[in-house]
């Protein structure tokens, strides 16, 4: 444990200490409170200045070193005075009171080795010097203002004479600082020496601050003897008789004295300058004279005012130093009833000491009121205001003058500064706007019957020609002599299966719609012929709901000209296929099962036709009559893979040629016929002369040309008549 | 994770129906058939469903209080006359194949005389509507390929420098036909992915 606690405030304090840093009272009962501790009440200085009570004060706060017991008991708190109570009846008495003699304080201050070290520079250049050697460490300005001030020993001794104290912590600085001004002002040249210094409060506490004030305004004159019995009581008890007050004063280390006035009869006139102290602002003093008034009188201040405050309260006489200007009105009222002691507390002249100057940071900080009370009131604030609401008011800021000043604004010219040749656009921008609006809404009615005019001829010419040609059947339109390749592997195949020994059995997928079988139906007729034609078996499934519809009108078609078939025994109708891809998937996996019925009911793959086949590949052909891209590509994606070598063969519309060709090059499709280009080809491959492709043959090509004609004719007419309408 | 069985049920049936087409096993090709088959059959359904949807509808427009859709009314005839005339005589009957032959096919026969004459009219007004050199390629592409659809330059294609020129124009239609299939491959292909992965899941609604 380093640390001991403090009894009465409870704060942590270092082993070594005898007081307490926050609260300043003994950690141990044998250790003395010094009295110019800093003091709590911050009012004390105010006592100091008033000098009524200074006499109670002294007897209170400057508690004798025998009597501290008994006036600080009322402060102790009952659990410390049971201790001390039972540590009183174990332990002796403390041996404080008794003197140590001279030889045993170096002994203490030995103990002091814990101490900082500049403080026991401080203390080793002190003790053996003299008032003069102090000097010596001090700056050549200090010695040479020490020297100004005190031209000849004084016998006074001031604590707050401006020791600059570099670096003073604050817990440290208030009794290190007594207790240096006490070492130097008794060890050296005596207590008549005094010590006075320039002020350098910039690093030192208020409260320290406070004492200096308090220190330096206080002569010793006005000190009340009674405020120093203590001191006396305490030399007659701590120093044998007979010995000089300029004993070494070392035991006294550890602890600060309260500031010691010793009562001199003829004090320094700087000490009695109270109101000319250098150190203190103008400010304090509401009546003074001005800082630079060196000679000024303290007697020449006027306390007229305060005195009339005061006069009937019967402590005019109390009214005696400048200070007393300061005082608030409440403390005035209360300094009346105690009873003055005017005569003591006189200021008396000064000598001729030099006026101090106040310090640059003290100019800084003082209210601007007391500097320059006048300037804030400036002409402004000053003026009256005359007219208008806040007439009467002063300090109202102007501004009636800019109101009142106006001047007419600038009149401009609205008129637009055009040439003739932008005169010119804007009328004809002005034209061509005029002729939009204008021509609106007739023209739509005009395009509107017009339209219905066109559709209506050009539908009757359609179909006029149209009729005509199948009516008339002039042959103008001749079969093209070259044939698609697609074509020629599509008649090879046919070919090729039909003139087999063994007549072939086709799977035909119908996968149209009725729109288009007008063109599917004419194209598939010659080849379904032709596969009728070889006695081939025709397994017809489709993939659209009205598929085996058309599967019995194809199959009537071709059978008319086939009457040797047998379509009841060659041709069976597996019916509709519902799933479009997934439906051919589970085609092309087992047929068996995705189409195990006919359109009548009966069982499909246990007629003589599919009996024995349970695969796609076991098919011949496959022949696929779509419209349908889409379920085209399926037929190539699912089915395909599953016949194997089985040929694919198509019969397409022409919208759906172009997306098929792929496959044809990729010998996918192994045969395509598509449109009525492709039927002529195959029919031309066939040498057919009555095929159905042959019978709407010239119609189709006349059909074909007539409507590019009209698409030539519509383009050169609305296009010439854009040109024409075309602005220049 | 929005439906995690429907996911669960979506991504196991892709997967095994995946490796079913690629490795030739027994139980893989019977379990990824069973798959089909049930599709198949949901087609199916879906079909009925969606007739019984028509049927609603046009339910609603024939008996609702503000205009009332007299025309519904015939379908909803002409449908209860079909499906007992189906059910009775079944589909194979001569009659029933006539209900198509005769009836369905010219009148869809003739919407697609109706589309060829509005496409006409729209290509002779194409330069009153809107010009540009959009509007001129478009013109005489047309022009080009319905000269080459009808036929009409086959017997002058023996003719070299002719025939080269059909030849590489007739190129262009399946130039085009093979860039749409690959992009439609690559297309089936991402939505394949993504629907194995459970990335898209059209199934959870």
């Amino acid at each position: 444990m380093s640390e001991i606690i403090c009894p009465y405030c409870g704060s942590s304090n270092d082993i070594d200490a005898l007081t307490c840093l926050s609260c300043k009272k003994p950690l141990y009962d044998d250790v003395e409170v010094p009295d110019n501790a800093p003091q709590q009440d911050g009012m004390d200085w105010l006592n100091t200045f008033r000098g009524f009570d200074t006499e109670t004060n002294a007897s209170t706060s400057i508690a004798e070193p025998g009597s501290e017991s008994a006036d600080a008991e009322p402060e102790i708190p009952e659990w410390l005075a049971r201790i001390r109570a039972l540590k009183g009846d174990e332990a002796p008495p403390l041996e404080e009171e008794e003197p140590l003699p001279p030889e045993e304080i170096p002994s203490l201050l030995e103990q002091d080795a814990d101490l900082p070290d500049w403080i026991k520079e401080i203390k080793a250049s002190d003790a053996p010097q003299s008032g003069e050697e102090n000097n010596e460490d001090f700056p050549d300005w200090l010695k040479d203002l020490s020297d100004e001030e005190n031209p000849t020993p004084e016998p006074e001794v001031s604590v707050g004479s401006g020791m600059v104290l570099p670096d003073i912590p604050d817990d440290l600085s208030l009794d290190e600082a007594a207790e240096l001004n006490f070492n130097s002002q008794s060890e050296g040249a005596g207590p008549s020496e005094p010590v006075s210094l320039p002020m350098d409060t910039g690093e030192l506490p208020d409260e320290f601050f406070r004492d200096i004030i308090v220190g330096q305004t206080q002569p010793a004159e006005e000190v009340d003897q009674s405020d120093l019995d203590w001191l006396d009581e305490r030399a007659d008890s701590n120093f044998p008789q007979g010995e000089p007050t300029a004993q070494p004063l070392d035991e006294l280390d550890g602890q600060s004295l309260p500031t010691l006035e010793q009562p001199e009869p003829a004090p320094s006139a700087a000490e009695t300058e109270p109101v000319e102290s250098p150190e203190l602002p103008e400010w304090m003093f509401e009546s003074g004279e001005p800082a630079g008034n060196e000679t000024a009188e303290p007697t020449e201040i006027d306390f007229a005012p305060v005195e009339d405050n005061l006069a009937g309260t019967g402590s005019e006489d109390l009214i005696t130093a400048p200070q007393e200007a300061e005082l608030p009105d409440w403390l005035l009222e209360d300094e009346a009833a105690p009873p003055a002691q005017g005569p003591e507390y006189l200021p008396e002249a000064p000598s001729d000491l030099e006026a101090g100057k106040m310090p640059g940071w003290l100019h800084a900080v003082r209210p601007i009121e007391a500097a320059a009370p006048n300037l804030v009131a400036s002409a402004e604030e000053s003026r009256i205001e005359a007219s208008g609401p806040l007439a009467g008011y002063q300090g109202v800021l102007p501004g009636q003058g800019v109101v009142t000043h106006y001047s007419k604004p600038p009149v401009y010219s609205a008129r637009m500064q055009v040439t003739d040749k932008q005169r010119i656009y804007a009328t004809l921008f002005e034209s061509l706007i005029a002729d939009e609006t204008r021509v609106g809404a007739p023209a739509a009615a005009k395009t509107k019957s017009s339209q219905l005019v066109m559709r209506l001829v050009v539908g009757l010419v359609m179909v006029v020609a149209l009729l005509a040609i199948l009516i008339l059947q002039p042959g103008f339109a001749a079969f093209p002599t070259l044939v698609p390749p697609e074509s020629v592997a599509f008649y090879d195949s046919v070919q090729t299966l039909t003139s087999a020994a063994t007549p072939p059995r086709v799977l035909v997928a119908l996968d149209y719609d009725p729109s288009l079988s007008g063109e599917l139906r004419t194209i598939s007729t010659s080849v379904v012929e032709d596969w009728m034609a070889g006695n081939s078996g025709l397994a017809f499934i489709s993939l659209s709901p009205t598929g085996p519809a058309l599967v019995s009108e194809l199959v009537n078609a071709a059978a008319a000209q086939n009457p040797a078939y047998l379509t009841a025994e060659r041709v069976i109708n597996l019916g509709y296929l519902p799933g479009g891809a997934s439906a051919l998937a589970a085609l092309a996996i087992n047929p068996t099962r995705a189409a195990p019925t006919t359109m009548d009911g009966l069982p499909a793959w246990e007629s003589l036709l599919l009996q024995g086949m349970t695969a796609v590949a076991d098919f011949d052909a496959i022949l696929l009559l779509t419209d349908n891209a889409e379920n085209s590509r399926a037929w190539v994606e699912q089915v395909k893979p599953a016949a194997g070598d089985t040929p694919l063969l198509v019969i397409s519309s022409a919208q759906v040629a172009p997306a098929l060709q792929p496959y044809v090059q990729s010998g996918q499709i192994s045969g395509m016929v598509s449109g009525f280009t492709g039927g002529a080809a195959y029919e031309q491959l066939t040498q057919s002369a009555n095929g159905p492709v042959r019978r709407y043959w010239d119609a189709y090509q006349g059909g074909m040309l007539l409507i590019a004609a009209l698409m030539l004719i519509g383009a050169a007419a609305f296009g010439i008549k854009k040109f024409v309408r075309r602005p220049k | 994770m929005r439906a995690p069985l429907s996911t669960t049920i979506a991504i196991g049936a892709g997967i095994l129906t995946l490796l079913g087409f690629f490795i030739s096993v027994e139980a893989l090709t019977s379990v990824r058939s069973l798959l089909i088959e049930w599709a198949v059959l949901l087609a199916g359904v879906a079909g009925l469903v969606a007739i019984a949807h028509l049927l609603s509808v046009h339910w609603r427009k024939m008996t609702a209080s503000r205009n009332r859709n007299v025309t519904s009314a015939f379908l909803l005839i002409a449908f209860g006359i079909t499906f007992a005339a189906g059910m009775v005589l079944k589909p194979g009957h001569p009659t029933i194949q006539k209900v198509v032959t005769h009836i369905q096919v010219p009148i869809e026969a003739s919407l697609m005389g109706v589309l060829a004459i509005s496409l006409t009219v729209a290509a002779i007004r194409l330069f009153q509507r809107r010009g540009g050199w959009m509007s001129v390629l478009f013109a005489v592409s047309a022009f080009v390929f319905l000269i080459l659809g009808s036929g009409f330059l086959s017997s002058a294609a023996n003719i070299p420098v002719l025939k080269d020129i059909l030849a590489a124009v007739n190129t262009l239609p399946v130039a085009g036909a093979r860039g749409i299939l690959i992009g439609v491959a690559l297309g089936s292909l991402t939505t394949g992915l993504r629907v194995l992965l459970g990335t898209d899941r059209p199934y959870s609604g």
